[in-house]
């Protein structure tokens, strides 16, 4: 081998050892897992094949949960990064307090996923019923409102965070180009919609797939805000998977129902960057 | 643009392989059990004099400190025994954390593990205590729940009661004797003259917070689940655990006695309108808030509150006593007492490190200092017969242990259900918010969880 080439897998190496170590091994020990009907505490396990998918696919509560978090995430995708923009075009503005209002706008996703939880349970159990008002008076005892709960909270946090992203792009389009658009005589929205949408189209590819995944995969939020009850009506996908393994004690088909979770995470991403990656345009 | 690009492949990345939960390795060797037979349990050297670390892993959270003291006293008495205490709130949780440290190879030495179920379950770990010097001096029953075959497998932590708690003091402002209520229909009456009075206003000047007689902790699948579903399950199985947990099905006979005794708290509570309002009351709120506050008089639970109330409210908390649980149709007088833990040494700990946990158990439960402990620090009931004079020091356990020798009190049986808490609580106990939520019929709600009940057994049975 040559020289160079030891030298670049020696860099490499550490990285290398902890993906290996701490990503690939637990993924393929995890997906043998799903074909064993271990329980989680006892030392012997047999090999069932695939009876354990068969389990989860029959599991009413799963599909409950699967079409509960696909909602969760379309809502999520189109409202944290809906706002996330708008808050990104208010910031670029020049005004005096643009500066401090990133911050402020940024400052939520400083707080852990648990906390935020119990916070806002909180607000809309305690503060949301003082307020005399009968539509707040009831709040995280149904699927409707522990949803919304639940989609206030993730884009309270999350907008911020997209915001940033989005600043990131806005900044990036050259001045001269939105000057040129200004000469032809195009209009505030018409520059918007033809200039700045598309320049940031890259922006939109990982904003798009940091919400769509983070909302799949949403658990400390769910756990602290609801705990997915009355009755399970809003337990999401992770949460469901984590009781199958761990109240239940049911390690194999909670393993199983992860494989399912994460061929489906996995496909839908890659089809969401397929598509987004064809819309960027480069300057 | 080529950065961005691989920005998102890695990201795209992370993201797949972080959605995969993985669970680690487990332990492959399985120390025998057979080679401690020398271990000195009467010898006054816990593990020869040897140095070990013991780790304990326990829930009781209201103990933490206490037990923490404990072991430094031990420390000093026995300096080659090293003890760590980690407490880990509510039970749901510390099995969790169990099942975590299973995974990864690290079970403590002394756990809790409480009932046949659970004593199925974590059967690789669970150390023969059978020949234990206290075997043979714990009260009647109190071995039984960690009892298989003729093995003892726990030893027990303390006996606890379940009931209505109740404030006398208000019923007292409105002529009521509550040690008087023996009945559903005179604990009923009772309840009606209070919120009566209440919504009169005739008691804005003693309890001005006091707005409702009871509230219902429908956001405590545990208090829904563990604890209630006894008044529907005990008279089924008379009380029996074992019975319980032979059931190839449950029938629920005595579910009209388990909606009447929910009734019978939601008619004065705060949610007498919509149940649905219980939903977001938790342990916490209707321990801390309401009832410490004054705000409600009557709530289900145990004298394990005692200390969280006293915090908040000491006069409150020295009038807190308990009401019967009426069970209809069985008996409507009693209270619900149950072991509400026990103490388990890890099977595949060291032998040396189990001789030292034997031995910690044994003074901490066995000898005088480690009695006083136990009665006047941690609080507890006695549950073995040479414990002498010592008593339980807060009225309310003192209220609970009159209830017991009066013959007043009736076993908890849910630690038979099939999975245990996990059908008590993720089954039962949410169908129960289901009803409550109005998106479910009690009968539904009933089918549903005996219907549960025979498929989760069968599947037990079959492994």
């Amino acid at each position: 081998m040559k020289r160079s080439k030891i030298i670049y897998w020696l860099f490499l190496a550490p990285c290398l050892i902890c993906f290996l170590g701490f990503v690939i091994i637990p993924t393929i020990m995890g997906f043998y897992y799903s074909l064993t009907d271990w329980n989680g505490i006892r030392d012997s396990y047999d090999f069932v094949g695939f009876k354990n998918y068969k389990t989860a696919i029959d599991e009413e509560q799963f599909w409950y949960s699967f079409g509960y978090t696909a909602l969760f995430t379309f809502c999520s995708v189109i409202l944290i990064n809906g706002i996330g923009f708008l808050l990104a075009l208010l910031v670029t503005r020049k005004f005096k307090l643009a500066n401090a209002m990133r911050g402020v706008f940024f400052m939520p996703n400083l707080v852990g996923g648990l906390l935020l939880g119990y916070t806002w349970k909180m607000i809309f159990t305690k503060v949301f019923p003082a307020t005399g008002l009968p539509i707040l008076g009831n709040w995280l005892t149904d699927n409707k409102t522990g949803f919304a709960g639940l989609l206030i909270l993730m884009v309270w946090q999350m907008s911020g965070y997209m915001m940033i992203i989005y600043i990131a792009g806005i900044q990036n389009i050259p001045d001269s180009v939105l000057e040129a658009a200004s000469l032809d005589g195009a209009s505030g929205l018409k520059k918007m919609f033809k200039i700045t949408i598309p320049m940031v189209a890259q922006s939109f590819t990982i904003g798009l797939f940091m919400v769509l995944s983070n909302s799949f995969k949403l658990f400390d939020q769910n756990l602290s805000l609801t705990a997915g009850g009355p009755n399970h009506t809003n337990e999401m996908l992770a949460l469901n998977i984590y009781n199958t393994a761990y109240a239940s004690s049911k390690f194999g088909p909670a393993q199983a129902k992860a494989v399912i979770f994460f061929l489906c995470i996995a496909v839908i991403s890659v089809i969401q960057l397929t598509i987004t990656k064809r819309a960027e345009v480069e300057a | 643009m080529i950065k961005m690009r691989k920005l998102t492949t890695s990201l795209l990345i992370m993201a797949m392989v972080l959605s995969m939960g993985a669970c680690g390795s487990k332990k492959e060797d399985t120390k025998g059990n057979d080679s401690n037979e020398q271990s000195g349990i009467e010898s006054d050297k816990p593990a020869g004099g040897r140095d070990v670390d013991v780790e304990i892993l326990q829930y009781k959270i209201e103990i933490e400190e206490a037990l923490k003291e404990a072991t430094e006293t031990y420390m000093k008495l026995y300096p080659n025994v090293h003890i760590t205490v980690d407490t880990m709130g509510g039970q749901d949780t510390v099995e969790t954390l169990y099942k975590a440290k299973i995974a990864s190879g690290e079970m403590p030495d002394i756990f809790n593990c409480t009932g046949p179920v659970s004593c199925k379950i974590y059967a690789d770990y669970l150390e023969d205590l059978s020949d234990q010097p206290w075997v043979d001096k714990a009260n009647a029953g109190m071995l039984d729940l960690d009892k298989v075959g003729d093995k003892i497998y726990g030893m027990p932590v303390t006996t606890e009661g379940m009931g209505l708690i109740t404030n006398k003091a208000m019923f007292e402002a409105v002529g009521i004797d509550v040690s008087t209520l023996d009945t559903y229909d005179k604990i009923d009456e009772a309840f009606n003259t209070l919120q009566t009075a209440i919504d009169k206003g005739e008691l804005k000047d003693q309890f001005p917070n006091l707005q409702n007689v009871t509230a219902v902790q429908a956001g405590a699948t545990w208090v829904l689940g563990n604890h209630a579903i006894n008044v529907a399950l005990t008279p089924e199985f008379n009380g029996d655990v074992f019975a319980c947990a032979d059931a190839d099905e449950v029938s629920f006979e005595y579910k009209q006695s388990y909606i009447d005794y929910t009734n019978l708290q939601l008619k004065y509570s705060a949610g007498k309108d919509d149940p649905s309002k219980c939903i977001t009351i938790e342990y916490t709120d209707a321990v801390q808030d309401l009832l410490a506050n004054g705000k409600v008089a009557v709530i289900q639970q145990g004298n394990w509150i005692y200390n969280d109330v006293a915090k908040i409210d000491q006069t409150i908390a020295d009038s807190l006593v308990y009401l019967p649980v009426p069970i209809k149709g069985y008996k409507e007088d009693c209270i619900f007492s149950i072991v509400s833990n026990y103490w388990c040494v890890n099977k595949q700990s060291d032998d040396d490190v189990r001789d030292a946990c034997k031995h910690f158990l044994n003074w901490l439960y066995q000898s005088d200092t480690g009695k006083n402990i136990v009665v006047n620090e941690f609080g507890f009931t006695p549950v073995f017969n040479n414990y002498g004079d010592l008593k339980p020091s807060d009225p309310l356990t003192q209220n609970m242990v009159e209830f017991l020798e009066n013959g007043k009190a009736i076993s908890m049986v849910y630690r038979g259900a099939p999975t245990g808490e996990d059908y008590t609580m993720n089954v039962f106990g949410a169908n129960v918010q289901g009803v409550l939520a109005g998106k479910m019929t009690w009968d539904e709600c009933f089918d549903k969880s005996a219907k549960e009940w025979a498929s989760r057994r069968a599947e037990e049975n079959k492994e």
